[in-house]
This record gives structure tokens, sequence and C-alpha cells, in this order.
């Protein structure tokens, strides 16, 4: 078929929407005159049947209702006395009102009059008298007439009157004795219409009529007589009504009809769209859509070959040319792994094509070509498998496109990404692994699984000497020697880390144990100990080394570095160039350690710690002139500790300041208490560090103070002089002299204290250091040296304090000297307060006894 | 017994045969006119009873007294008082009414007695047994003359009857409740109590009696252990009562007032009940006179119905006796009275000369029941029995034969 005999997609749609409109408006057409000549007449009729219906359910209604009434005044009409006063045997007016208000009586009653036999009426029952008045005596009279008459009619007289929408229904009831009729009850209701007619859109009106009304006469009324009662019910249709059902009808009808062809036309015109106009259309998309393909292959900066199921090239683009170099004329027909792989083509990304293609899989590689020139390059590519509409394979499709740079720089990138990882890991001076490497090592499960965990911790001696005194290329030449050896004299296996300045772990192989950790030390000791020459210059350094283990089943896998830290520690106290292995008795010892600062967090919470107080006094009266306060743990568990074995642990546990503030808080409460004996202590000193000479809290606590209260001295060790200060501590310092504190340099004598720190820090006292104290009864040095040091103090106007005196033999030669104060021994040793108290009350009695002998 | 359509028929030929023919009656004055006030539509046997005497007295002197032609009116109450006015209402407008007979109920004329009298209304009772009826009290006239049973008489009668049978210790009373029945019970209550006996129960039976209400009075009764009643009913309501009480109380002796015999009363119980009661009725003693061949009756009944082998065949034969008498005593006092100048004058002037002549009858005038010689007399209250024809004498019992007819109980 050619162009011009086929039909567009377009107009085999025009055709199609035309005749599917034709066929729909017949089908409507025809449906509207069917509804229009068959339907309507029937709807109609049944409209007219539906009003009669009606009328006869109403007229039935109606003819219940009265019944209703009829039979219950039948029943009063049956009441002995109402009939023995028909009859004259009795005369009570009153009877029958009485009688009927005593009845439950329907609503629609009116009223009720009582007639004899002679037509007079003998009493009433009013509720609504007013009704009676709507119709005429004569009326009325007439009634009762006939129903005295005793005639027995098949359907019962009434009388009616309607007014708007209530209806007044009169009915006669006769009041018999023994078959013969003595009387009538007439009674009154009123009805509303809306109660006995319901309603309907096609009825125009309903009216009750009494029989011969003219509204039989109206050829459209439906009349409906009532079965027991002269009376009928007549509906009068609503002729525009029934016309508007019609219509309504025919217009619900055809929107009926309409919705459903138009829906069943719908589905046609889907389904038929799908078959007939669908495939026009979609080959139409397909012809447009393969030239577009076309063009974008011929285009393509990819290279796009097609090949049949063998792999034979079939076609491909000119970007496959530019590529690859060859002309497509040229290949045909082969394979193109023939011409474009070569030696380097990764054999296994080879065969993966070859199985994807086997499987008539797509699949998506990387691979080295091959250029016509012999060059190479990277590609990606991409083939998939092409099959017809129908499923069946008949080729493939290969997209490539040359990634050699972006493939270069992504490695570059990689390798950058090495390098980073690589000094992250490891320390730049020495190359060793650095802190970080060895956690993660150590955190490595599977090497835990391996074996017992072993590692030594190496600590330089002295390196920060050849730091100072040969300059830091020194120490790196030294750091670096180390690191050489560390290499040389590990396996492969075992991991040696810089992991500080002048500190190295070694992780030994999984499965070592200490002992090797040692033998493994001792060599490196002995490497390390060997001399190393820098700028001609001899160097000499030591280690010290800690051996920690898990195999010793003392530590876990985590408490590793810490035992081996703890080794080290003891191997640099117990003297250099040492290897300690944290065996039992240092595990001992820190297990020691961990108990003393357990029970002292509880003792400082129980407020265990406890000021002693040692006396100072007048080298040359003896009295007292002030105390040194000094802490004791009175331990529930450990009993009376000194300071020096509780402070370390509480230097660890950073609570040195809370034992400071609770024993500064008790002493001055218990000096305080001390009034109460008539003592007065005039200067208390305690010691301080540099931290609470800052503290606000002690600022705050001395503040506090009683102006009235000794003097409080704080004595700071003379290593304060040495240190640079901050402006801070000088800060704190000022305001403490402010408020009243003393400052005394403790120990002095015992470091390097300078002239000039003392000068700018303008002590108040100077305690000398025991140490040069002892030796003065027997040493004229000391004895010299402590001469000047006391003449110095002098010059700057400062109390000499000597402490550490121990006999009175050191007291007179101090007192000699010319010191001002004297503590120790010789006097009295550090007390509780209650035997200061009594030490105090002894001494001044013993002074007083003194100076009456005198 | 012969058939009411029957009766009915002769009492028909018997008038057409003795009314005066038109051109005689054209000849003379209007005839004078007699109200029959009765039921003929409820008790139609009686009314149908007195009528025949009524017209066999009539037709006796051709339908004339006093000279004047008469003619008997049937005025239907139908049972019902407020009717009864009506007739007596007509006979104040009547020109020709000269006098009422009145039958078969005691409450129109008790009702209505001072109209009656008020306006001077000539009333013969033939079958009213209430006792007030005939005495209007003091400073009244009474125009109500009676020749039937007074309940003055009748009470005593039936009391000392009922007290005279040993068997009777618990005698109980069943009355109807209306005025008669009330105004009957002191007398009864007086009566027992004279004989030593009290009146156990006293019941009243409802005009609209039916067969639950009776079995309900009749458990009454029986829970009183009654071994006699004495009952004041009508024909329906007595013979109501009478099966309720067989139910109950199977051997109860039963005396009644004549009210049973209304009609229907035996149609409704059956002889074998009848008997178990000893079922007596109070009666004039016509049956007596029967019996004892009074010849007055024997020509009556021949004249009234001659078919008739005795009064029994009569239905409700005391009305034909008492209306057979009472006009007799009539005519008789119309004989008189045409004698008084009044005779001449109008109707009224009529009703007053018959009225004295009636208080005054001077001849004797032989009936059924007996020879009235001067049976009434101007009344007082010294003279509470001057209208009343016949006395306790004049009362006896019957019972019911198998088939239904009274006979004298000897």
């Amino acid at each position: 078929m050619t162009p011009q005999e086929t039909p567009t997609a377009r107009t085999v749609a025009r055709r199609f929407w035309v005749m599917n409109f034709l066929i729909l408006s017949l089908a409507l057409m025809s449906s509207a005159l069917a509804v229009r000549y068959v339907a309507l007449p029937f709807f109609k009729d049944y409209q007219y049947s539906a009003i009669r219906a009606q009328a006869e359910d109403t007229a039935l209604h109606l003819d219940g209702l009265l019944s209703h009434n009829d039979t219950l005044l039948s029943v009063v009409a049956k009441d002995a006395h109402l009939i023995d006063i028909a009859l004259g045997l009795e005369d009570n007016s009153e009877y029958l009102p009485d009688l009927l208000a005593a009845l439950r009586l329907p609503e629609d009653l009116s009223w009720v009059s009582f007639y004899d036999a002679f037509a007079s009426e003998l009493s009433d029952f009013d509720r609504r008298p007013e009704e009676r008045r709507l119709f005429s005596r004569a009326a009325l009279d007439n009634l009762v007439t006939s129903t005295l008459d005793g005639t027995l009619k098949s359907r019962k007289p009434v009388l009616l009157q309607t007014r708007g929408e209530e209806n007044f229904v009169i009915l006669a009831t006769p009041v018999l004795h023994q078959g013969f009729v003595e009387g009538v009850l007439l009674s009154g209701y009123r009805l509303h219409t809306a109660d006995i007619y319901p309603r309907n859109e096609i009825v125009k009106s309903t009216h009750l009529i009494l029989p011969l009304n003219g509204l039989l006469r109206k050829s459209s009324a439906v009349v409906s007589p009532l079965r027991n009662f002269a009376l009928s019910v007549a509906l009068v249709p609503d002729e525009a009504a029934v016309q508007k059902a019609g219509t309504a009808v025919l217009t619900n009808s055809m929107g009926a009809i309409s919705v459903v062809l138009v829906g069943a036309f719908a589905l046609f015109v889907l389904a038929g769209k799908a078959v007939i106009v669908g495939p026009h259309r979609a080959l139409e998309e397909k012809q447009a859509k393969l030239s577009e393909l076309a063009a974008i292959a011929e285009r393509a900066n990819d290279a796009i070959q097609i090949t049949d199921l063998d792999g034979k090239l079939i076609w491909a683009n000119p970007a496959f040319e530019q590529l690859t170099g060859h002309h497509v004329e040229d290949v045909r027909g082969m394979t193109p792994a023939a011409f474009l792989q070569g030696p380097e083509t990764d054999a296994d990304t080879r065969r993966r094509i070859r199985c994807a293609m086997e499987t008539r899989q797509a699949i998506q590689v990387e691979m080295l070509n091959y250029h016509s020139d012999g060059s190479t390059y990277w590609i990606s590519l991409s083939i998939s498998p092409l099959k017809t509409n129908m499923g069946r394979h008949y080729g493939y499709m290969a997209i490539s496109n040359d990634i050699s740079e972006a493939r270069a720089q992504r490695e570059a990138v990689l390798a950058a990404k090495q390098e980073i990882e690589l000094q992250a890991l490891h320390d730049a001076l020495t190359g060793l692994p650095n802190r970080r490497l060895l956690d993660q090592t150590l955190k490595d499960s599977d090497r835990a699984a391996a074996g017992a965990t072993t590692i030594v911790r190496i600590d330089l001696d002295h390196f920060k000497y050849v730091n100072d005194t040969m300059g830091h290329d020194a120490g790196d030449h030294v750091l670096c020697e180390v690191a050489r050896i560390l290499k040389e004299e590990t396996k492969e296996s075992d991991l040696a880390s810089r992991v500080g300045g002048d500190e190295f772990l070694l992780l030994l192989a999984p499965g070592a144990t200490s002992e090797e950790g040692v033998h493994l030390a001792k060599r490196m000791l002995e490497r390390i100990k060997t001399p190393k020459m820098f700028d001609g210059k001899s160097i000499r350094i030591g280690a010290s080394f800690g051996v920690a283990s898990t195999a010793d089943g003392l530590l876990s896998r985590d408490q590793l570095i810490i035992g081996a830290d703890a080794a080290l520690y003891e191997a640099k106290e117990s003297g250099r160039n040492r290897i300690r292995v944290y065996a039992p008795d240092l595990h001992q010892n820190v297990l020691a350690r961990r108990g003393l600062a357990r029970e002292m967090r509880k003792a400082l919470a129980q407020g265990e710690f406890e000021p002693y107080f040692q006396p100072q006094f007048d080298a040359r009266t003896h009295e007292i002139v002030g105390v040194e306060t000094l802490a004791r743990w009175h331990s529930r568990e450990l009993g009376l500790l000194m300071p020096n074995e509780f402070l370390p642990v509480a230097e660890q546990l950073s609570v040195v300041e809370d034992i400071d503030n609770q024993i500064f808080t008790k002493a001055l409460e218990q000096i305080d208490s001390l009034r109460t004996s008539g003592i007065m202590i005039p200067r208390v000193s305690v010691n301080v560090t540099v931290d609470r000479i800052r503290s606000d809290e002690v600022y705050g606590r001395i503040r506090s103070q009683d102006p009235n209260g000794p003097i409080i001295v704080f004595e700071i060790l003379e290593s304060v002089l040495v240190e640079e200060q901050g402006d801070l501590f000088h800060f704190g310092l000022d305001r403490l002299r402010d408020a009243g504190v003393k400052i005394e340099i403790d120990d002095f004598s015992s470091g390097h204290a300078s002239i000039v720190g003392l000068m700018q820090l303008k002590p108040d006292a100077m305690k000398i250091d025991q140490r040069l104290i002892r030796p003065i009864t027997s040493d004229p040095l000391a004895r010299g040296l402590l001469g000047h040091i006391v003449g110095m103090a002098d010059l700057m106007d400062l109390t000499i304090i000597a402490e550490g005196v121990e006999t009175m033999e050191h007291a007179m030669i101090l007192r000699d000297i010319g010191c001002h104060t004297l503590q120790g021994f010789a006097f009295c040793k550090p007390l509780p307060v209650e035997e200061l108290r009594a030490f105090i009350l002894q001494h001044e009695a013993r002074l007083s006894l003194r100076a009456l002998g005198s | 017994m012969l058939r009411l359509a029957r009766i009915w028929r002769l009492v028909l030929a018997a008038s057409l045969l003795t009314q005066p023919l038109p051109a005689q009656a054209a000849a003379s004055m209007s005839p004078l006119v007699l109200y029959l006030d009765g039921d003929f539509s409820k008790n139609e046997a009686a009314s149908a009873s007195i009528e025949l005497g009524i017209r066999t007295a009539l037709a006796e002197v051709d339908y004339r007294i006093g000279g004047m032609e008469v003619a008997v009116q049937r005025m239907d109450h139908r049972g019902n008082v407020r009717r009864s006015h009506r007739h007596f209402q007509n006979m104040v407008e009547s020109e020709t009414a000269l006098a009422l007979f009145g039958g078969m109920a005691s409450p129109p004329y008790l009702t209505h007695q001072a109209f009656i009298n008020e306006n001077r209304l000539l009333v013969l009772l033939t079958w009213a047994a209430a006792g007030p009826i005939t005495r209007p009290g003091p400073d009244r006239e009474n125009w109500i003359f009676r020749l039937s049973v007074d309940d003055t008489k009748s009470g005593p009668f039936l009391a000392n009857a009922a007290a005279d049978q040993p068997a009777c210790q618990k005698i109980s009373l069943l009355l109807l409740d209306t005025g008669w029945g009330h105004a009957s019970r002191p007398a009864l209550e007086k009566a027992l109590v004279a004989r030593g006996k009290d009146a156990g129960l006293v019941l009243f039976l409802p005009s609209n009696l039916g067969e639950a209400g009776a079995g309900m009075l009749a458990d009454t009764l029986a829970k009183a252990a009654a071994d006699c009643i004495i009952m004041l009913a009508s024909a329906k309501t007595g013979a109501l009562m009478v099966n309720a009480v067989h139910k109950r109380l199977p051997k109860v002796r039963i005396f009644s007032h004549w009210g049973i015999m209304g009609g229907g009363f035996v149609d409704r119980v059956p002889h074998d009940i009848r008997t178990a009661h000893h079922l007596a009725v109070l009666q004039t003693c016509g049956l007596r006179q029967e019996r004892q061949g009074n010849p007055h009756l024997r020509r009556a009944l021949s004249l009234a119905l001659p078919e008739a082998e005795g009064l029994a065949d009569v239905p409700a034969p005391t009305g034909f006796v008492h209306g057979y008498d009472m006009t007799r005593l009539m005519i008789a006092a119309a004989d008189q009275a045409a004698r008084t100048p009044q005779w001449s004058g109008d109707i009224k002037d009529k009703r007053l000369a018959l009225h004295g002549a009636l208080e005054r009858l001077e001849q004797t005038v032989p009936g059924i029941l007996k020879s009235y010689a001067s049976p009434f007399s101007p009344y007082t209250e010294d003279q509470p029995d001057a209208h009343e024809a016949l006395n306790g004498s004049d009362l006896c019992l019957a019972r019911f034969t198998d088939n239904g007819q009274l006979e004298d109980l000897r």
C-alpha cells in the first residue's frame, strides 16, 4: 500500500468518531420515541390508578376512624343507666357528661348530645361546643329523627361541614332498648385534613363529601365512598402535576438511558480506539520515534554498534569510527572483540561479556580497547540484547565511550586518598603507625580472637634533656633511630607505634606472652642505650619499659594500656633503664589504689577528713603564737592515714580541693570552739595550692569569717615562686590580703626559689624547710646558711618560722640565730582539737608556773 | 294456649263487629275514646290481654257507655315512660279521651302521677303494682284507680307465703332495680320481720341484666346460702335469674311476683327447673274463680275467645281478667255518671263525672274475680286503699303446669 492509499491515524480517528456519534444519536432518539409513545401513556394510567388507590385508602382510613368512634359511642349507648334515662326511668342530666368524662376519649371528639325518643335533647357533653353551632338545628333534628326512625341503613347518615383544613363530622348512634330505638347520641368530631389525607404531589385537592355532592359531577374527581358511613372521599387530580410528572418521567428516563448509552458507547469507544485507532497511532509514533532514534544515533557522541546474535557487526555510527579508528565498512561482519581487544584487555571482563551475551543479559563494564593505530584507551561499555515486539532476540546493541581520562583522574584521587589515610594512621616523623592505627588494631576482633595480646610501653629517659641541650633536630634524630630499632627488632606481625613525644608502644603478634615482651624489650634497651651520633656528637639516652599481657590473666584487653602504663611508671620509679611487667604484685598495688580511691570518695561524703593542729611557739617566750593545720584521714576501714598515703590518690581523683575545703571548714569551726575554754589561737595557717588562691569560694569563706577570730595564714609552696604566675593569681592574692589573710612561703630552701620571686610576692613569713633545720646541731655549714637566710629575711621584714624542731637544743640554736617562731616535735606533735585544747591549757599552766618561779 | 296472633285477630274482629257503623257514628256525637297505654312492643302479650278484656267488656255493652259510643285507642308506650307522658299530654289535648287504661308497668304512672292528678286525667290501672301510685299524699286529688295487685298487699302476701314454708329459714329478696323494686322493699322486709324472719340478702336486678350479671348475683345468693327467694322481676330478668340460681342453688324455693308473666318466661325456663324450685307466682285469684266455676268468667271467656277451653289458654290471663273487671266497673260508673249534668259537658266534665261515679259506685258490679260493691271511695290519707278495687284476700299463688300454663296452687 502506498502512502497515498494509507489513511493517516488522524483520518481513521475522525471516521471512527463520526460513526460512533451517529450510532449514539440514533440510539438516543429511538429511546426517546419509545418512552414517549409507550411508557408515558402507561405511566399516566398508573398515576390515575395511584390516585384511585389513594382515594380508596383514604376512605378506608377515614371509615376506620369513624367506625372506631361510632363503636365507642355504641358502647356508651348500651349503658344501663343511659337506657333508663332514655326510657324516663331515671332523670339525670349529668349522667352522660359524667360518664364520658370518666372515659378516655379520642381527641377528635368535640361534643356529644343525648336525645330521647322524641328528639328532645336530654343532656350534652362538650369539649368544643362551638363546633356544634356549625350545623343548623334542622340538620341536627333531621339526623336525630332519621336515626329514631330505626330503619337500618347500610351506610350510616352523617353530617359534614368543612372549614379550611378542618372537617367537622357528626355521627348518630341509637340508644336501644330491647331492640327498639329509645334515644340517640349525636357525636361531633373535628378531623384535620392533614391527618386523614396523605400528601401527594399529583393530587390537587382532597375533599370529604356527602353523597350527591357537586364534586361527583366533575369528571376529573376520583370519588371513593366510605363503607359504613354516608360519606365519600373525593380526590381532584392535579392535571398539571400529572403532566409535569409525565414530563419528569420522560426526562428522567431519557437521562438514565442517556447515561447508560453514553457509558456503553464510552466503553465501546475506548475499546474501539484501542483496537482501531490505537495501532495506527502507535505505528505512526513508532515510525517517528525510529526516525528520531536514527538521527540521535547518527549524531551521538557515544559509539553505537549493532551486532547480530553471533556478535558480528551490522551497523555502527560515526562516533564508533572516531573512537576505534576503524571504518565500519572495513569491519562489518567481524566480531568487535577481534579488532578492538588485545593482550592487555582484562580476560575476566571478556569472559563476563561472553557470559552475558550467551544468557541474553544486559551488561555494563569498563575495559581496555585498542585503537586501529595500536594505542590503548579505556571505555565504558553497555551491551543490551535487542528483541522484536514479540520478544524474539535478534542481536545486540553496544554503546561505548572513552573514559581514559576519567579513569586516570579516578586513580589519581584514589592514590591521594590512600596517601591521606596513610598519613592519618602514621607518624610523619618516624613513619611508624600512630596511636590511631594502634587503637584500630587493638580493637580488631580477628586479631583478638587469634590469641593473647601483649604490649610493651616504651618511654625514653632523658629525652627532654636531649631536646633542651642539643636542639630538636637531635631529638628528631634520636626518635628516628629508636623507630628504626623498633622496626628492626619487631616482626612483621608486630605493630610498633609512636604514641607520644618520646613514647612508643609495641603491640606484639597475637599469642605473644609477657616473657616474649620482656625479651624483646631487653634487646631494644641494649640497642637504645648504645650512644647515637648526631652532628659529630654522641648522644646517650635510655628507656624504661612497661610490659602487660592478657596472657597473665590480670588484665582484659581494654585494660592493657593502663596496665602497661602502671608497669612503666614502676620502671621509672625504680630507676631508669628498667623493664617492668604488670605482675601480680603491681596488680595488687593498683587494686589497693583503686580501693583507696573508692574509700576516699566515701570518706569525703561522710566527712572523715579531720584537721590536726601543730602549735607554733614564740622562739623566746615559748608562748603559742599559732597553729598549722594538717590533714588526717580517719578512715573507718583503713584507720588513720597520713597525707603522703592518700594525697597521690587524691590528686589522681582530683579531689584535693574537696579535701582542703573539708579540712579548712572543720579547722575554723574547731578553733572557734576552743574559745569556750578561753583559748584564743592568734593564727591558723593552712597549706594551699595556687588554685585555692584564685578560688572565689575560698575568698567567700574568708570574708564570712568572724573578724575577731584568729588570723588566717595561707602557706604556699616555694615552687610557686619558681613558676610564672598569671594575673589571676596575683589578683586572688591581693584580695585575700585585703581580707586580712597572711601569706607564708612553705618549705623555703627546698627548691629553686629566687630572691626576685620573693620580692615580687612579698610574703608575710617564710617557713624554712626542715631538711635545713635538722642538721644545725651538728653541721656548722647548715647553721651558717640558716643565719644568712634569717639575715635576708630580716632585710625583707619577713617572719621566720622553723619547722622540724626536734629537740630543745635545736630550739635554742634557732632562737639564737634569730628565728621568730618554732614548730616541731620538741614542743608538740600535730594534735586533734581536743588534745590541742588539753595541751594548750596544760602549756599555759606550765608557762604561768614558770613565770611565778622566775 | 292460643297463639298471640290469633288473639289479635279475635280482638280486631270483635272490635269491628261491635263498633258502631260509620252511618251510626255520624248520627250521634263524636265517640268517646278510651286510651290503652300499654307496651305493645316489648310486652305484647300483657297489653293484648288487657285490651282483650277491655274489648270483651265493652262488647257486652256494644261499645256504648253512659249512652255514648266509645272506642278503644291503643297507645304503645313501649316501656318508655316518656312515651307514656306523651300519651298523657295527648289526653290533655283530647276532646274525646274519657279515660286511659294503663298496664303492665308502674313507672309511667309513678313518674307522672302528679301530672295525671293535676290535669284530672282519669287513669284506670289494670296491671301496675307499685303501692304509691294510688296514694298521692295529702291534699291532692287522686285520679288513678286500680284493679290490680297492690304491692302494699302483695309484699306481705309473698312474705307470708314464704314464711309459712318450714323450709324457708334464709329468705333473700331479688328486686328489679327500678322505682317499683325499691318501693316494694320496705313492705317485704316489714312483713318478714313481722313473721320473725330477716331478709337475709337484698339484691337488685338491673334492667339490662345479662347472663353474666345473673350468674354473679346467683353466686352471691349461693354464698349467702339462701333457701328461699322472693323475686320481683320482669319476664326476661326473672328467667335469667331462675336459670342462674338453678345452677348454684338447685333446690331453693322461689316466690315470684307476677312481673315474670309479661311473656316469654316459660319459653326461657324449662319445666323441670320451675318444678325444682317450687316456683310460685303471685296472681289475683282468677284461676281459683275459674276452678270454682265463676259464670262471669265463663261468659266473658266465651265471648272473648270462643275456642278457649279455660283461662289458661289466654296468654297473660291476669291482664284479661283485670281489664275485663275494670272495664265493667267503668261501664257501671259511666252509666251512673250519665245521670249527672256533668256528663253532658265537655270531656273534662265527663271525666269528672266518671271519677265521681267511680268513687261512689252505687250498684254492685259482678266481675270475674269477685262482685265489686263500692270498690272505690274518695281518697284521703286515712283511706289509702280508697282507689284499690282489690285487697289482700284477692291474691293467690299459682304454679306452672308442664305445658307452661298457670294453675291455681291449692
